[in-house]
């Protein structure tokens, strides 16, 4: 089999710009590179070494939407292929929402030679372009309810995730969404020419606008670098960062279930069904997440459970520690709005020293306690089943976090 | 579910709906007929027919009724019909119209008498 000498460029043309693409193609072909078949794929096209010609190139919109199973997804219609193929026109290649088809005879009839038809023609790329951007604004827009709905509000996501990745995702949206909107403005105007009767030039110098190309093909990489690396990111989230806090040398620097529940230990040695899973445990680079689930078995043959979650920050600055400490209030009231059984009291009087102990509380039950104490937010879930005293609970959970708190563990972990 | 008709139908369009109005036709044949309909003036490149059939599909206007082997072959519907001839309407009003100002223009120049004895057939419109 003949091997054919191939090379892959980066096209210097937009992917919406018609008449320097096939200015470029045929000028490749006057050097002696064909566009080989099927051979735009990633951004970039490649070509095989033949003897100089003089080809013409034709950028054809594709002016019906192929399904996801159809078969002529991804290649040109059958029916377009077999009326070009008529007229002397070769099918070639796909490029993004346009088919490319090549002929060799100078004298072939130019295949778009109607402009108001073809204006019809990108007028439905263009609203595909456009289109294109919706899901975007649906990322956007979910994003923006849950983080105002269910808790990731942009200080809890920075301290969960790290400063930079929420603001980066969100940035990286609006550069894509920058892209689409240029790609459709250039499809517009292109467009509005063309329902003017004007007539595609044949030999455009492309070159000219080779280094605006350039700069959006860079623009265009960089949002796909930033969501990948937002992917790898949060794909390697649960093992990175994250040290089991069993493996140090010190306890937990708060409360644990065992704590809270005075003389359980004793309890759970009489009463071998009594048991504590810890669900999760870990050092992550902004905090600490302890869950543990109980159940136990209490004197007199009843069971409870227990369930602990602590989410513990150590906040980097005083204004980001207070946004923190208020995001955390803000989504618990959010979430708790509509159960109206659950009462927000601000303890902060009944404790000692420069401390904040916002709660939230169900009637027999402790929900949810939102702690700022010193440079250190800490978020506590807590619920024992049929316990309705819960100020002691509460007393143990605030005085129960030590001061070392999470430096030490780091300092004792490196 | 049809879309909304088309706002304006070039010359391209008007005569692939002729000569789809003379019966089914694949894609080739309608190239073949407006080339001689029109005298070589109109020819339609496979791009434009394609775009034209596959736009007047969506509307409504023309629908396939067979699939010989390799070729697809449409035929014209009545709410194709029905934009035909209002595009023959509109154009023979167009022409009314066109006529009617040339015979004020001329009537101004040369007078009522003159304007009657002119030959028509030496009207530029």
């Amino acid at each position: 089999m003949e091997n054919k000498i191939q090379k892959t460029v980066i096209p210097p043309c937009a992917r919406y710009d018609i008449e320097n693409t096939r200015a470029w193609l045929s000028d490749m072909a006057k050097e002696g590179w064909l566009l080989k078949k099927d051979g735009f794929s990633f951004g970039l096209a490649t070509f095989e070494k033949s003897e100089p010609v003089c080809a013409r190139y034709s950028l054809q919109a594709s002016i019906l939407q192929a399904g996801p199973f159809d078969q002529n997804s991804g290649s040109a219609p059958r029916e377009q292929i077999l009326l070009n193929a008529e007229y002397g026109w070769e099918y070639i290649a796909r490029r993004d929402q346009f088919y490319i088809y090549r002929s060799t005879d100078t004298d072939s009839i130019e295949p778009d030679n109607d402009p108001r038809v073809q204006a019809i023609a990108v007028k439905e790329v263009e609203k595909r372009v456009l289109a294109s951007i919706l899901p975007m604004v649906l990322v956007l827009a979910v994003n923006f309810l849950t983080n105002s709905s269910y808790g990731l509000s942009p200080a809890i996501m920075c301290a969960q995730l790290g400063l930079g990745i929420p603001v980066r995702f969100v940035v990286a949206i609006i550069i894509q969404a920058a892209c689409i909107l240029h790609e459709a403005n250039t499809l517009r105007v292109l467009r509005k020419k063309l329902s003017h009767g004007y007539e595609l030039k044949k030999d455009a110098d492309w070159q000219k606008k080779k280094t605006n190309t350039r700069m959006w093909q860079i623009v265009r990489i960089v949002p796909f670098m930033i969501l990948t690396a937002f992917i790898v990111i949060l794909l390697k989230l649960p093992d990175s960062g994250k040290t089991a806090i069993d493996e140090h040398a010190l306890s937990a620097p708060f409360s644990t279930i065992e704590d809270l529940h005075f003389g359980m230990l004793e309890e759970i040695a009489e009463y071998p069904d009594s048991y504590i899973r810890k669900t999760a445990n870990a050092v992550l680079d902004e905090g600490i997440e302890w869950r543990e689930v109980a159940t136990i078995k209490q004197p007199g043959g009843y069971s409870s459970v227990a369930v602990l979650q602590v989410t513990y920050y150590d906040a980097k600055s005083v204004s980001f520690r207070q946004k923190l400490f208020s995001s955390h209030i803000c989504l618990d009231e959010r979430r708790f709005r509509k159960a109206g059984d659950i009462e927000k009291k601000d303890l902060s009087d009944s404790f000692e020293g420069n401390m904040e102990v916002t709660a939230f509380m169900r009637r027999d039950s402790l929900t949810e306690l939102i702690i700022r104490k010193e440079d250190r937010v800490i978020v506590v879930s807590y619920f024992l089943r049929g316990e309705t005293h819960y100020m002691p609970w509460i007393e143990a959970i605030v005085r129960g976090f030590d001061n070392a708190g999470i430096s030490t563990l780091r300092q004792s972990h490196t | 579910m049809a879309k909304k008709p088309l706002d304006t139908m070039t010359e391209s369009m008007f005569y692939t709906m002729l000569a789809l109005s003379c019966g089914p036709r694949c894609g080739i044949d309608i190239a073949q007929d407006i080339s001689r309909l029109t005298d070589k003036r109109i020819i339609l490149g496979p791009g434009t027919l394609y775009t034209i059939l596959s736009k007047f599909l969506e509307v409504g206007y023309i629908r396939q009724v067979d699939l010989d082997g390799r070729k697809r072959t449409y035929e014209i519907t009545d709410k194709g019909i029905g934009a035909l001839n209002d595009e023959l309407s509109r154009l023979r009003q167009c022409l009314s119209d066109a006529v009617h100002i040339h015979e004020l223009e001329k009537e101004k120049t040369y007078g009522k008498q003159d304007s009657e004895d002119s030959d028509p057939a030496l009207c530029p419109v």
